[in-house]
């Protein structure tokens, strides 16, 4: 029975008939994730779960290699994973022809075949749109494919999700289960893979949320080179392989600790001039309840105050109080001083 | 950079070709390149990553649309000059890491406005307009105003209408040893030619492409032995290891080569970026140490050094360059009156006061103008 799909030009305008199926004996079926997969990081236990209790339900489509007469999975890799861990030897499949289907149409029936059934993560789309650059344009995957996938057709949209299949395995399964932002990703990219793990590996375990990931990031690269130690030889250091100084810790003191000391090692005149501000402070007499900030940054012209108070009286109270502290006089000039 | 500008590729836009500066331009380039012509102006002629090519050998010749003199933007929340920018292109054939132009992505390739001919008349309608305003004009804000001038000769279209405005100054302001075109004017009133500079240390490794200090510094003494008034720019000022010796030995070079009494101004800024800037040069210039400093968000979202290492900076600056010459016109640019009054001792407080100054610097150096 011959295999085509009809229509024309554009994919989404073609669609499969007459495919053959036949059962396929699984160990003649190429299992590594081959040149039209579009899966990683899933779950696999949900399917497995269907198929124990009431089998394949969805044949998946292979496709005839040329060469080594191997079976390609175009759509169904992870029902095909599934049905080897439980043992199954062969699956009713649909076969699709090379000559019939050249590796283009594979493609997008694997495409739609996901779109139709589930959420993708960023790295399968990155794989998809990888896969497809093979054997289309960039213009057509930023007017055609992008959008398909809910993604704005801008080439530097392109070229992020691109970058993404050359990231490390481990650092790959932290964007795909959104354990890193797009933005800690796009930092990552010039990095060495390793480098990647390891600072993938710190995201995760300190469990840092976006911008704090790139603070983390951005601290680490900058004192990198400006202290012209390599990302590793940071890593290894005392502050990240001995545990935290208080002993035990839960994950968000510990990346609070690790950040504040990252903070002091890069900006360490502002830090120190934050301190200086605070002891200056310190030696006031404020009322209670009343607190004074420095400029953001020092950088803005003018000091804040904040006054808690339960009523009129209170807060009158409290500007008499201030009112005869003289040493107040001192704030403008000790942030400059000291700073 | 070497006066053989590398130019492999002329991009003649849709239009361009009408202009008599066009058929100049095309006649000075050297004879190997390509020419692509009718291209559109949206169409960025094969560079798809700006952010890593910038397309700096190729010339690309336009019919700008937009105004051609424009109020620098400035910045918000700091002191600035009320400079007014005249737009003839955009882009240069130097590569200086800190350079904020790495940010225009959609724009590659060196942008020649080759209808600057047919705006001019208009530009000098406004200035004549406008008799009691002094109009501090400069082309150096978008690109290096006589870098490629060997090849599109600016100075012989701009210094005949200029010179002869007396309530306007025009200031060109490079790096380069392009002083031909200068050299072989006649006309040196409300003329300005300025020279960036910074320590030789920064030059050689931040500044690509670009003539040594010292080089710089003897291609402005010609210029100022030849009648041209001078400026100088410490912009941006970047710390750096040895930085005080690094900058005093600039300054020892400017009193060897220079006469401080022909200077209108000397202007200093730190350097500040807006925050994006940051992973643009770390892509294009990984060996950069100019983000090595303490930058902090400043009132204005750009980036830039804690406010006691800008002080510290412009104070060491302000003593050395007041011991060479008491009346240099020194100013800051975008800096809060703190800074002024803390770096520079006094303070011209607003904006207003700042243009003032400048103002005066103008009539002081060219003579007194009255309306």
């Amino acid at each position: 029975m011959r295999n085509y799909l009809t229509g024309c030009n554009r994919m989404d305008a073609k669609q499969i008939r007459n495919y053959e199926t036949a059962t396929v004996a699984l160990d003649q079926v190429e299992m590594g994730p081959g040149p039209f997969c579009m899966s990683f990081a899933f779950d696999q236990e949900s399917l497995r779960h269907s198929i124990s209790r009431i089998g394949l339900l969805n044949q998946p489509f292979l496709a005839k290699g040329q060469g080594d007469g191997k079976m390609h999975i175009v759509a169904g890799y992870r029902r095909i994973l599934v049905c080897k861990s439980l043992g199954m030897k062969a699956v009713r499949s649909a076969i699709l022809h090379h000559d019939a289907f050249p590796p283009l149409d594979c493609l997008r029936i694997a495409l739609y075949d996901n779109l139709a059934t589930r959420k993708l993560n960023d790295v399968e789309k990155g794989m998809i749109l990888s896969r497809l650059l093979i054997h289309t344009d960039q213009d057509e995957l930023l007017q055609h494919y992008m959008p398909l996938l809910g993604l704005p057709g801008r080439r530097s949209m392109l070229d992020y999700f691109l970058r993404l299949e050359a990231l490390d395995p481990e650092t790959k399964t932290s964007i795909a289960l959104g354990r890193l932002s797009p933005q800690s990703v796009r930092l990552l990219f010039d990095l060495s893979q390793a480098e990647q793990k390891s600072l993938a590996g710190w995201i995760d375990k300190l469990m840092l949320n976006a911008n704090y990931q790139k603070q983390f990031i951005d601290f680490i690269i900058d004192i990198s080179i400006r202290d012209g130690k390599s990302i590793s030889d940071l890593l290894a250091e005392p502050l990240f392989t001995q545990g935290s100084e208080k002993g035990s810790v839960n994950p968000p003191q510990r990346a609070k600790e690790i950040l504040d000391h990252l903070r002091t090692r890069r900006f360490p005149r502002l830090v120190q001039a934050e301190r200086a501000f605070q002891r200056a402070l310190s030696h006031l007499t404020l009322p209670k309840g009343v607190r004074i900030r420095q400029p953001s940054n020092f950088e803005g012209p003018g000091y804040s105050m904040e006054i808690s108070f339960k009523d009129g009286p209170g807060l009158l109270q409290k500007i008499k109080a201030l009112q005869s502290a003289h040493d107040l006089t001192l704030i403008g000039i000790q942030g400059r001083q000291k700073q | 950079m070497n006066k053989n500008i590398p130019i492999n590729r002329v991009i003649l836009e849709e239009g361009a070709e009408r202009y008599s500066l066009t058929s100049e331009i095309l006649r000075r380039v050297p004879a190997a390149a390509d020419l692509i012509t009718g291209v559109k102006p949206e169409d960025p002629c094969g560079v798809d990553d700006c952010s890593q090519d910038m397309d700096k050998n190729s010339l690309r010749l336009l019919d700008f649309p937009g105004e051609m003199l424009k109020a620098c933007p400035g910045t918000t929340n700091y002191i600035c000059c009320g400079y007014q920018i005249l737009h003839v292109g955009t882009n240069c054939p130097l590569d200086c890491s800190y350079c904020i132009l790495q940010a225009y992505f959609n724009q590659p390739s060196l942008r020649i406005f080759v209808n600057l001919e047919d705006k001019i008349k208009s530009i000098l309608n406004v200035i004549d307009n406008d008799p009691n305003h002094i109009f501090r004009i400069g082309t150096g804000e978008f690109m290096d105003s006589l870098a490629l001038d060997p090849i599109v000769d600016w100075v012989n279209l701009l210094l005949p209408s200029f010179s002869t405005r007396k309530n306007a100054v025009l200031e060109l302001k490079t790096k380069t040893e392009h002083i031909d075109g200068l050299l072989s004017s006649p006309l040196r009133d409300r003329i300005i030619v300025s020279w960036s500079l910074n320590s030789p240390h920064v030059s050689s490794r931040e500044e690509h492409r670009a003539p040594s200090v010292r080089k710089r510094l003897e291609a402005a003494r010609r210029c100022q032995m030849e009648g041209y008034v001078l400026g100088f720019h410490f912009d941006p000022l970047i710390e750096h290891p040895g930085w005080e010796d690094g900058y005093k030995k600039t300054l020892d070079m400017m009193d060897e080569l220079i006469d401080p009494e022909g200077i209108i101004w000397i202007s200093m800024g730190t350097l500040r970026y807006m925050p994006d800037l940051k992973y643009i040069i770390r892509k294009r210039h990984p060996q950069t140490h100019i983000l090595d400093g303490e930058f902090v968000s400043g009132l204005d979202g750009k980036m830039r050094y804690l406010k006691s290492i800008r002080i510290e900076m412009y104070a060491y600056m302000k003593s050395l360059l007041d011991q060479w010459h008491k009346d240099l016109g020194l100013y800051l640019c975008m800096e809060s009156d703190e800074v002024w009054q803390a770096g520079m001792g006094w303070s011209v407080k607003t904006s207003e006061g700042l243009s003032d100054y400048l103002d005066n610097r103008v009539v002081k150096i060219f003579g007194t103008y009255k309306p």
